[in-house]
């Protein structure tokens, strides 16, 4: 199915698409929920960021997010455990809620892709606890350390294996790859996943 | 400037040490041709990123300082009256009409740094200090300028920036700015750097400071601020006291703990905290600066 248009050849992008922009806007209406000011023009920026590449750098997409979608101190000093709840499925301190975070996405819980007993039990979980290091997949320790964002090096390990495992659909090997093949192919692809994130995100529910 | 190390090089290069957020934060102003908003405490190098951002793209800085009252005749443009009334007179007995149009045109207008920013041939850096000391209501009116990057004149239309201005705000956070504002721009929270990028901050800007002394001042520095003062000093309180230290050729700080505590006023600024740091105190902070 293409969101984008039907044309021969872009069906794996689309799809790609589809999934990344689905996961995107769930994560901005978790946002929203948990009281950023986050509206399309935001959305927008951040689908240019992950086609631009930052998908395929995720320490530096979680520090592009954080000075896109905060807009105060606030803002500021939560947006790192909302980041890891969301997408490494990691407990954080302050309560946030994750709300379809994963069936929006039509994509396994990033949870139960740290354990195969997956628990998952509905598209919205409240993540109120203090984190541990039991938490925290150490095994996916990710190439940079640096500014206690190791865990966020390790999105592309779970893009991969969320798009893999979670659609019924034909899917590319991998999301990266086809990520940095709509990123490489042309601005006008890059163009599509914007689109593709700014259409979903108009469906979301405006605060 | 494409990625952020390349960045955090070239700001290094100009005297300014930034961490990797604030390196990544400066990269997505270029690719999202985004505002950027600055917040922190005083004296945290808020100001030094838009100077050293001009130093790195070899461009003009045009400052706007705010301040209550501030208005669009001083931020946007005003007319020259003067010069107006002068070519009134000069034309009298002329048709009105044409009179006007020719006093309310460009020879007339005077531009102040928000119409300057946006007509510049090379995008310069804008800098508007201190925007939460400014009304609320030129905060809206900034909003066009932010979004749009354009600005409205009643007599002359709307006017499109020739090339979009690198524009860095900054807020010491004594007002709550409005969301409207907020959503515009990309945010960074500038903190108190850390041991290691204060000494290395200090290495940058004082010449003779070395590795040794420098680390300890930012030691000692981080101590003072973790007291219980009226006013925390910020870099540029700790750059004036290691200018001091090395202009008195102090080279350790435990060789001269007089002049640590004498000195001591290049920190702390008001009477409250001076009187609060009495010899004992300094000698108990200098022991734990190894």
């Amino acid at each position: 199915m293409s969101c984008c248009g039907t044309n021969p050849g872009y069906a794996e992008i689309d799809e790609v698409s589809r999934l990344v922009s689905a996961k995107l806007a769930a994560f901005l209406k978790t946002l929203r929920d948990n009281g950023f000011a986050v509206g399309l023009h935001e959305g927008r920026d951040a689908a240019a960021l992950m086609a631009a590449g930052y998908v395929e750098k995720p320490t530096l997409l979680r520090i592009a997010f954080k000075h896109l979608f905060s807009a105060r101190k606030s803002d500021w000093e939560k947006f790192d455990g909302l980041f890891d709840a969301f997408w490494l499925g990691r407990r954080v301190k302050s309560r946030s809620m994750t709300v379809g975070s994963t069936k929006a996405a039509n994509s396994p819980s990033l949870k139960s892709l740290q354990d195969d007993k997956s628990e998952h039990t509905g598209s919205e979980a409240a993540t109120d606890q203090i984190p541990s290091a039991d938490d925290a997949p150490e095994d996916r320790a990710g190439e940079g350390r640096m500014e206690g964002a190791s865990r966020a090096d390790n999105l592309a390990a779970i893009w991969r294996g969320a798009v893999a495992t979670g659609s019924t659909c034909a899917v590319p090997s991998t999301a990266i790859s086809a990520m940095a093949a709509c990123r490489s192919a042309s601005s006008s692809d890059s163009a599509r996943t914007s689109r593709c994130v700014s259409s979903y995100c108009s469906m979301l529910p405006a605060r | 400037m494409k990625n952020r190390e390349e960045i955090a090089q070239r700001l290094a290069a100009c005297g300014y040490i930034a961490d990797g957020e604030l390196a990544t934060a400066i990269s997505l102003m270029q690719l999202l041709k985004r505002p950027l908003l600055l917040e922190g405490e005083a004296g945290v190098g808020k100001t030094e990123v838009a100077k050293a951002l001009a130093a790195v793209h070899a461009t003009e800085l045009i400052r706007l300082q705010c301040y209550e009252g501030l208005d669009q005749s001083a931020a946007l443009y005003e007319w020259n009256y003067q010069r107006q009334l002068l070519a009134i007179q000069a034309h009298r007995g002329k048709n009105a009409d044409a009179i006007e149009d020719q006093i309310f045109s460009e020879k007339y207008l005077l531009e102040r740094p928000l119409l300057a920013a946006i007509r510049r041939d090379k995008a310069p850096v804008l800098l508007i200090d201190e925007i939460d000391r400014a009304d609320d209501e030129f905060e809206a009116f900034l909003l066009e300028l932010l979004s749009d990057f354009q600005v409205s004149i009643p007599e002359l239309g709307t006017i499109s920036a020739t090339t979009i201005p690198h524009v860095v705000l900054t807020s010491n956070g004594t007002r709550e700015l409005s969301d409207a504002l907020r959503r515009r721009c990309l945010y960074h929270y500038v903190d108190y750097p850390d041991v290691d990028r204060e000494a290395r901050i200090i290495m940058a800007r004082i010449m003779g400071a070395g590795a040794s002394l420098s680390l300890q001042i930012a030691r000692l520095v981080e101590n003072i601020r973790k007291e219980e003062l009226r006013k925390v000093p910020g870099v540029a309180e700790t750059l004036d006291w290691a200018a001091a230290l090395v202009g008195l050729e102090v080279r350790d700080l435990h060789d001269a703990p007089e002049v640590v505590h004498e000195t001591l006023m290049c920190l702390l600024k008001t009477h409250e905290d001076r009187s609060r740091f009495k010899p004992e105190v300094t000698a108990r902070l200098l022991g734990k600066v190894a």
